[in-house]
């Protein structure tokens, strides 16, 4: 299933698939691990809400919302 | 044997690395800290002689990328595509390698000579990741050295690495080529393929649950994240203002009595005057800084490398995303209550350089620890009941101006990217005693350096203007600074405090907030008692809080205005930024004194 950062849920792991920022923060996204094949896993809200705090390549990375639903993700299909 | 030729050293790592402790662990106490000639980003650099080898060891700035689109970036990328050197050191994160190791091979595209500093090495067996470096460094050909830069383990090994490879020719492994855009950038995916293909086999995490996460738990949970931050931010008050309140009384002191001593040595009165105003205020009002700076360096330390800074910032962003800023910005805006000096240093804990402008330029708002006197000496006058609700009144404004400016100047500022925030949270790590001691010591000796001087020049010019014409009495109403004062006090009529006195104590209020109490006193001839019958003479109480207001407002102290250069690295800040403030008082006061006199006071 295709989505985005933003819509995984707790502890679900998924794949980025393709960055939709701005060329200088998808750069800074890459930097920092986030780059489209990664394997990546939402750990948890901050208390507002308002930034996600995930994990890639065994690093903590916290995004706001408004990057997070630029990022496309897979999750892979558990069902069968 | 002869001595051997110098070697130049350039230390990179991605943030939280251990760059910082293998620095201080190299170069000992022959590290100096500075600014990057015309940046606004902290350089070090120090040197070390080994084996009759010296060794220049520069710092660059902590990046994940060298990619130059932020300032600290293209000091890196300019510093390793000009400046001679032989060896670039990079400190990894062995937990992190994956992410760690995007950065060698952008390193490795500029076809430089690297040597590996693996790092942490103790904390990723606890973490159960298990790590064969001997086929790691098979699989890359880059010499790797096993280091703890906490402890100092290894940095021999370190130092005879560098001076092997100094030596040797340098050879592009060839995996590389595979990686490489047409503009010889590194194709990100293809740099995680080859980790994957490579060298997965040789790293393997067996843990997934972390000591980290699990603190996070507790640190950002919906219920306890902000009882404890609220806890922290008051210890870090309390260590830092209340430590230094003492020390920096007691330095005032002895200053105070050399300045008396002077009085007894008879010497004509303007060199009396120059000594004890000049020289010797001078020089104490530099230095009753420096216990408050380091112990504010030391408790920034100490947030930054503990892990915790990371997450304060993700607790108070969603209102700062409001101000079009991040999170970044509270933790120097709310340690201005204590000083806005040392905090225009701090915030370079601010990446983005837009972001720290504009909290270099608001800072001053934020009502220091100097201006309370003021407060205290007018809102319990002419206040008395409520002077503890004029007090509180006063800070909220400060704090309301401050948003309101951060929100026009973020309007103002554009960026080309999208301003929101990306941020490493790194591990929960005991930070080192050690480093956080050196990390405040070095600020603190830049400091005086750096502002010493101007607090120094302000002062004499101060002086300059309250003793001549020769004869007159120090600041009176006949000095130049008396006859300054009447000048301008035209301006301050509508806003309610015409005396030319309040004019002469808002310009020493520019050298240092503290006089301007002292300087009334001076200048009505009485101590501090009897200031409390003269004031009401020349001011009426609408007069007086309009005042307040003003002193909240209005130009920033020498020191500050001196940080803002330093900084912002522009001369343009540092002339708008007093210039603006004046504006904001002049309005604010001008607003208090007629909406009061509207519903009736006086």
């Amino acid at each position: 299933m295709i989505t985005t950062l933003n819509l995984i849920s707790t502890e679900e792991a998924a794949i980025i698939q393709e960055i939709t920022t701005d060329h200088v923060t998808k750069e800074r996204l890459e930097s920092l691990g986030l780059i489209s094949g990664v394997d990546i896993v939402f750990v948890r809200k901050s208390p507002f809400g308002t930034t996600r705090i995930y994990k890639c390549l065994n690093t903590l990375v916290a995004l706001r919302n408004d990057i997070a639903e630029k990022i496309r993700v897979e999750v892979p299909d558990e069902s069968k | 044997m002869n001595r051997n030729e110098d070697i130049n050293v350039v230390l990179v790592g991605n943030p939280n690395t251990g760059k910082t402790s293998l620095l201080n662990a190299l170069t000992g106490m022959s590290l100096h800290v500075g600014n990057w000639p015309g940046k606004t980003v902290e350089k070090k650099a120090g040197n070390i002689t080994y084996k009759n080898t010296k060794f220049t060891i520069v710092d660059l700035p902590g990046t994940y990328s060298i990619t130059p689109y932020s300032e600290e970036e293209k000091v890196s990328h300019d510093y390793l595509m000009n400046q001679i050197h032989d060896v670039i050191v990079q400190t990894i994160d062995v937990n992190a390698l994956e992410r760690n190791l995007l950065m060698t091979m952008e390193l490795l595209a500029l076809g430089k000579k690297i040597i590996l500093a693996f790092n942490f090495n103790l904390e990723a067996q606890r973490r159960g990741i298990r790590i064969d470096v001997p086929e790691i460094h098979e699989v890359l050909q880059i010499p790797i050295v096993v280091i703890e830069a906490n402890k100092g383990e290894n940095k021999e090994e370190l130092l005879d690495e560098i001076l092997r490879v100094a030596q040797e020719e340098f050879e592009v492994p060839s995996y590389l080529k595979e990686m490489l855009k047409e503009n010889n950038e590194i194709h990100h995916d293809k740099s995680i393929e080859f980790f994957k293909e490579k060298l997965k086999p040789y790293y393997l995490i067996e843990k997934t649950i972390q000591r980290t996460e699990r603190i996070d738990g507790i640190i950002l949970n919906k219920y306890t994240a902000f009882p404890i931050f609220f806890a922290v931010i008051f210890l870090m008050f309390q260590v830092t203002f209340t430590l230094s309140g003492p020390m920096i009384s007691a330095i005032r002191y002895i200053f105070d009595l050399m300045g008396v001593g002077i009085g007894f040595l008879k010497l004509p009165g303007l060199l009396t005057s120059f000594l004890s105003e000049e020289l010797i205020g001078g020089l104490g009002s530099v230095l009753s800084f420096t216990p408050l700076i380091f112990l504010l360096f030391l408790m920034i330390a100490l947030l930054e490398d503990s892990g915790y800074l990371g997450r304060t910032v993700i607790l108070v962003d969603p209102f700062f995303e409001k101000l079009g800023i991040t999170g970044r910005t509270f933790i120097p805006m709310i340690l201005g209550f204590g000083c806005n000096v040392p905090v225009i240093m701090a915030t370079r804990t601010i990446k983005d350089r837009r972001e720290r402008m504009i909290a270099i330029l608001t800072n001053s708002f934020i009502s220091c620890g100097a201006r309370l006197p003021v407060y205290l000496l007018f809102a319990g006058l002419f206040f008395s009941k409520y002077a503890g609700y004029i007090v509180m009144f006063l800070y909220i404004t400060g704090i309301l101006i401050a948003f309101i400016a951060s929100l026009i100047l973020s309007k103002l500022l554009k960026n080309q990217t999208q301003n929101s925030l990306i941020i490493e949270l790194p591990p929960y790590r005991k930070p080192s005693v050690k480093n956080i001691l050196k990390h405040a010591w070095y600020h603190t000796k830049e400091f005086i350096k750096k502002a010493g001087t101007i607090i120094f020049c302000s002062v004499l010019v101060v002086w300059v203007l309250a003793s001549l014409p020769a004869g007159v009495d120090y600041g009176s109403a006949e000095s130049l600074l008396g006859h300054l004062g009447y000048l301008i006090s035209s301006l301050f009529i509508p806003l309610g405090f015409g005396h030319w006195t309040f004019s002469v104590a808002l310009i020493f209020g520019i050298a240092s907030k503290e006089i301007i109490v002292g300087t009334l006193g001076t200048l009505y001839g009485v101590g501090q008692d009897a200031l409390i019958s003269d004031i009401p003479m020349h001011i009426t109480p609408l007069g007086a809080l309009s005042f307040m207001f003003f002193v909240l407002l209005y130009i920033p102290c020498m020191a500050t205005i001196a940080m803002i250069r330093q900084e912002s690295g522009s001369w343009k800040y540092t002339v708008f930024q007093p210039l603006a403030t004046i504006v904001v008082a002049w309005i604010v006061s001008f607003f208090v004194y007629h909406m009061g006199h509207l519903f009736g006071f006086n």
